[in-house]
């Protein structure tokens, strides 16, 4: 995320506990995030592995009904979250740079513009269910749209606490030791932000565009 | 470390306790009425009558013994919020807030046992009522995953706001607390399918989001077996300190 992060001489170094929330991030080599938020991160996208390979395996069985089901999906609104989804990325990690660097404006703005990506995000997600909503389609329609909507509502619940997590940052941290002191639960909220955007890359992959 | 001693006859009757809810409720539903892994929900009206003709006896013995069962689980959930309540010192609003969901829990896991012992009572009772009440147990049984995703959320608030030199759970298995509760997110969807992964025997809404909690109490269990045998060398350490 930042540069400290990607030298690769860096030393692995997981601190976990109310200790590790003291040091001077800016200046210390680490892996950012603790041992136990990643075990989370890397237990939550095993699950979506699982969904991923569901997808793959029931496209398998029904190619036609998937192809067509692909092809009554707005490709353009999916693009759009996707583009939305990497720059709120792009945000999260320059909120973390400002917060390290101790730029607290710079840290607030761009958590703001994260969570705007974020509401962005879910406000095209609502137009594009409601366009399948006019056109008759729902969850039970067929195996292909059992999956669409399964799928991309269990990743907006993802997004949905990503935003939580986000306001309860912005609202919350608005002071440079406060900032400091939460080093710890920033980057943790950053991490996961950066997994619900990793995710959707691979779901508008295999939904939208893999046949 | 001394406080955590005077609760021990406690915490292991909590631990047994749950012990007797996995052997009872793991016998009775597993073994005895064959209700897990849970029958299809394509079992068509007459095969599920059948089911509960021919098996009429097991049935309610395992189910009966399974209800029991589900007696056990409060203890080490009560115990939990115990705990929880120290580290919130005074406004134990997740505490309190874990004890009530597992209530909910508890419940929801009962009520369907009930529901298909009526459905076992009379042997002569009409299919459709058998299979009105046999799905009617399975929707209530699967669907309902809310007060376990917050027993977990706040379990893991707690344990995460924990600032204490030797915390009451370790960090690592509060966030993996987290991650079973979004793998138990899936349930609500079981009303829409009666096949594929989000059935109610399906790989998500059963498989995932039954093993994932279990997982978890396993190594809470192992965890908190762990630091009661390793207690009298810690107070001893704590004591010449």
């Amino acid at each position: 995320m930042s540069q400290t992060d990607q030298n690769p001489s860096t030393t692995v170094n997981f601190k976990a506990g109310p200790n590790r929330h003291q040091q001077t991030p800016a200046s210390d080599a680490r892996i950012p995030g603790e041992l136990g938020l990643w075990i989370f991160l890397l237990a939550d996208m095993s699950i979506f592995a699982l969904y991923f390979w569901v997808f793959i395996w029931n496209q398998s069985l029904h190619p036609e009904q998937f192809l067509q089901g692909q092809a009554s999906l707005n490709h353009s609104l999916g693009l759009l979250n996707t583009v939305i989804l990497l720059s709120s990325s792009y945000f999260a990690a320059m909120a973390v740079h400002g917060a390290r660097t101790k730029n607290t404006t710079a840290f607030l703005r761009n958590i703001k513009l994260t969570i705007a990506c974020g509401l962005g995000f879910g406000l095209v997600k609502a137009v594009e269910y409601g366009e399948k909503f006019d056109a008759g389609l729902h969850i039970a329609s067929n195996e292909f749209y059992s999956f669409y909507f399964a799928f991309t509502g269990i990743h907006m619940v993802h997004v949905i606490i990503g935003l939580s997590l986000l306001s309860y940052t912005l609202f919350s941290f608005t002071t440079e030791e406060k900032i400091r002191q939460q080093m710890a639960n920033i980057e943790g909220t950053v991490l996961y932000w950066h997994m619900v955007d990793l995710l959707w890359v691979v779901l508008f992959s295999l939904i939208y565009l893999l046949q | 470390m001394i406080i955590m001693q005077d609760k021990r006859p406690l915490i292991l009757v909590a631990i047994v306790s749950m012990a007797m809810t996995i052997l009872l409720y793991g016998v009775g539903m597993f073994l005895i009425a064959g209700y897990l892994p849970p029958p299809s929900p394509l079992l068509t009206e007459p095969e599920i009558a059948a089911m509960y003709r021919e098996n009429h006896t097991s049935i309610i013995a395992g189910l009966t013994m399974a209800f029991l069962g589900t007696g056990f689980m409060l203890p080490l959930w009560v115990m939990a919020s115990v705990f929880m309540a120290e580290v919130e010192e005074g406004f134990p609003y997740f505490s309190i807030m874990q004890a009530l969901c597992a209530l909910a829990t508890t419940l929801f896991t009962a009520l369907p046992n009930l529901i298909w012992l009526a459905a076992a009572f009379r042997i002569d009772r009409p299919d459709e009522l058998v299979y009105m009440l046999h799905d009617l147990g399975w929707i209530m049984w699967a669907t309902p995953s809310w007060g376990f995703a917050f027993q977990f959320i706040c379990f893991a608030i707690c344990g995460l706001s924990d600032k204490r030199e030797t915390p009451f759970v370790p960090r690592w298995l509060c966030y993996l607390g987290l991650w079973v509760a979004l793998c138990v997110l899936v349930t609500p969807l079981v009303p829409f399918f009666t096949d594929g992964p989000f059935a109610w025997n399906g790989l998500f809404s059963f498989w995932v989001a039954f093993i994932s909690p279990n997982l978890w109490s396993t190594l809470l269990a192992v965890y908190v077996i762990k630091r009661i045998r390793s207690q009298p060398s810690e107070i001893k350490g704590a004591v010449n300190a």
